[in-house]
């Protein structure tokens, strides 16, 4: 089979362009309305539930889920499919216990909760690092996954590709902030869903639109074994290990958690969230589409010759049921996938360094606006430059994985500590700290040790750790951390913060004290 | 809204949510007397919290329980999710569909829940302040 990537498409530049157009000429309007710190990292509020539903999607919806899991299942059939879910049971668990506390207790960042009874600095500081690895993780898995896609479409260089991508997301962050960054997420979000329900029908009406038609042929070609569990999770504990992080990382991840403050009211970001885990699960449903379409109608072989790693098998599907003019849509939806969320993952660390280091930490909590303005967009400018020196410097890395890696990273740091802050009342100062830290730290380490860094990076015969994702020993290692920390080392003050924490949680900021 | 009635559904108590109240209590949650500003508001607010995490904590475990039963299956039994219910449909492909559909269905079930009793409890302990 032969496509046309590698050539330049035209439909893919222009709408390329078009998006650049689009997105710019919002941030250009989103940049007047962007005069105060609220403005820059909550949009003022002013966002609706269905517009916030949207652009949480938009954000969860990275280029390692269109592309990353469409390729997954393409090779391996059933094991994609436990990404594909394991993504979306995050959601439930950010609507029961997160979200509406959240947006309560906090004004820009999720260390807003932590701290919010305990005390700033030092809280704030470990909840910084845990924010900022997080990001860095996702950050070089959007920049790799935007500088293959470009690299591959145009045959333009990969460091430019990356370039340009970190350069255009600045412009979006430093002028239009959140205002600018949550309308080309709810841009994108359409554009995405639209695109991935359309090449989902192309693909289907081969089959007569019955999808188990297709899951048929593609058994038939590859054998039963494509619709069962398989290799890619042969370990029992390392299935529930990923399948912990996954679940448990949603609820942890800071691009997503800042998303509830550009809200009006908890009532907007518990119907947000019910739009954003509809139009999520929509999505996944359709990856099992994509991916079981891509495997019969491309085939396995053409996927890996075009990218061993089947990223690409959602645009060789686009190639193969619409021509090169319908892939070259899905490649500039692709890209606009990747710039958003590269854009709110910037303005996320932003806030980490900016909100929760240089206001809280440094200043004392005391900052004027025009500073606050001002180090936000420092703070975004040399995110976006390391930005794009990791992307180069990862070239070549799995999508998907690092993306994974960044859950377990979240799920290890930030819930731990976010979850007992507002459940429990003994939770202390201390206490924050060390789970975050463990978390962190642990998560990181075991990443260092595990087989795919020491096997497959380092070429090491064995590796130390033996599991590839490290949640289920990082996760309750942090909860274990702050129980046994705040048990040894009790804060009264804490303490009897909890009560107003607790009316809080319930009633908001907005009531008479 | 002075005179509007007192809703009161905050009282129920399900099988569902009581198992799930216990065993919050037991791991995390130590609800406990909001601050004395009126006996009827620190009543109320030790109520709502407690019906908001025994409903919120009941849905996440239905959650976790057919999440990880999933991954249990997956990690135990593969040869039972490759079962073939109809050509083209393995147990284990409609069980991945059914944990999307559950997800939608407890959303569901907790937004009605909060829109309705949940707001109303709110509101009313707003107008006590």
């Amino acid at each position: 089979m032969t496509s046309g990537l590698g050539d330049p498409n035209a439909v893919a530049i222009t709408g390329f362009f078009l998006f650049i157009a689009l997105s710019l000429g919002i941030t250009y309007f989103a940049a007047r309305r962007t005069r105060s710190a609220e403005h820059f990292y909550a949009a003022g509020r002013s966002i609706t539930a269905l517009q916030n539903g949207l652009a949480l999607a938009g954000d969860y919806m990275s280029a390692a889920s269109f592309l990353g899991i469409a390729g997954l299942v393409a090779l391996s059939g059933f094991d994609g499919l436990i990404y594909s879910i394991g993504f979306l049971v995050g959601w439930p668990i950010v609507m029961f216990l997160i979200a509406e506390p959240l947006r309560n207790l906090g004004r820009y960042t999720f260390s807003d909760v932590v701290a919010f009874r305990l005390r700033q600095a030092p809280v704030r500081v470990a909840a910084a690092a845990g924010s900022l690895a997080v990001v860095a993780f996702y950050l070089i898995a959007q920049m790799v996954g935007a500088g293959t896609l470009i690299q591959l479409l145009f045959g333009l260089p990969y460091e430019l590709a990356v370039i340009i991508v970190g350069a255009v997301m600045l412009v979006y962050v430093l002028f239009g902030g959140m205002i600018a960054t949550t309308w080309v997420q709810i841009v994108k979000a359409v554009l995405l869903l639209f695109g991935a329900f359309l090449l989902a029908a192309f693909a289907l009406a081969r089959f007569g639109f019955n999808p188990l038609a297709l899951f048929q042929a593609a058994s038939d070609q590859y054998g039963a074994g494509v619709l069962a569990p398989g290799a890619l999770v042969s370990d029992p504990i390392e299935a529930f290990s990923l399948g912990l992080a996954l679940m448990l990382g949603t609820a942890g991840l800071p691009h997503i958690l800042m998303r509830f403050y550009t809200v009006p009211d908890a009532r907007t970001a518990r119907t947000s969230v019910s739009y954003a885990t509809a139009f999520i699960g929509i999505f996944y449903l359709l990856t099992f589409i994509l991916g079981f379409g891509a495997m019969v109608i491309v085939g396995q072989d053409a996927i890996r010759g075009v990218d061993a790693g089947g990223n690409m098998a959602a645009l060789l599907l686009a190639d193969a049921v619409g021509g090169p003019g319908f892939m070259g849509f899905i490649s500039a939806v692709a890209f606009a996938t990747i710039l958003a969320v590269v854009a709110g993952l910037t303005l996320a660390g932003a806030a980490a360094l900016s909100h929760d280091l240089w206001v809280h930490v440094i200043k004392g909590g005391t900052a004027s606006e025009k500073e606050q303005l001002r180090v936000a967009r420092i703070s975004s400018a040399s995110l976006g430059v390391l930005a794009i020196v990791l992307g180069i410097a990862f070239q070549g890395q799995n999508v998907a994985y690092m993306v994974g890696l960044a859950f377990a990273i979240a799920a290890s740091a930030n819930f731990p500590a976010l979850l007992l802050s507002v459940f429990w009342r003994n939770f202390t100062t201390r206490a924050a700290q060390a789970s975050m830290l463990t978390g962190t730290a642990t998560s990181l380490l075991l990443i260092y040790l595990s087989p795919t860094i020491q096997v497959d990076v380092l070429g090491n015969a064995a590796a130390i750790f033996p599991l590839r994702n490290p949640g289920i020993v990082s996760i309750p290692l942090a909860f274990l951390v702050a129980v046994v920390v705040a048990v040894l080392w009790p804060e009264p003050d804490a303490q009897k913060g909890f009560a107003d924490l607790e009316r809080r949680v319930h009633l908001g900021a907005t009531e008479p004290s | 809204m002075p005179g509007a009635p007192r809703r009161t559904p905050l009282h129920r108590k399900t099988p569902r949510s009581k198992s799930a109240c216990w065993v919050l209590t037991v791991t995390l949650t130590v609800y406990t007397l909001a601050p004395p500003v009126t006996m009827s508001f620190s009543e109320d607010l030790k109520r709502l919290n407690a019906a908001r995490w025994r409903v919120a904590g009941g849905l996440t475990i239905a959650m976790m329980v057919l999440y990880f039963g999933f991954i249990g299956l997956v990690a135990f039994n593969k040869p039972l999710l490759a079962t073939l219910l109809r050509p083209g449909l393995s147990l284990g492909m409609l069980m991945g569909v059914l944990v999307i559909v559950w997800a939608w269905v407890l959303i569901w079930i907790y937004v009605r829940w909060a829109n309705r009793d949940y707001d109303a409890g709110v509101a009313a302990l707003r107008e006590s302040l």
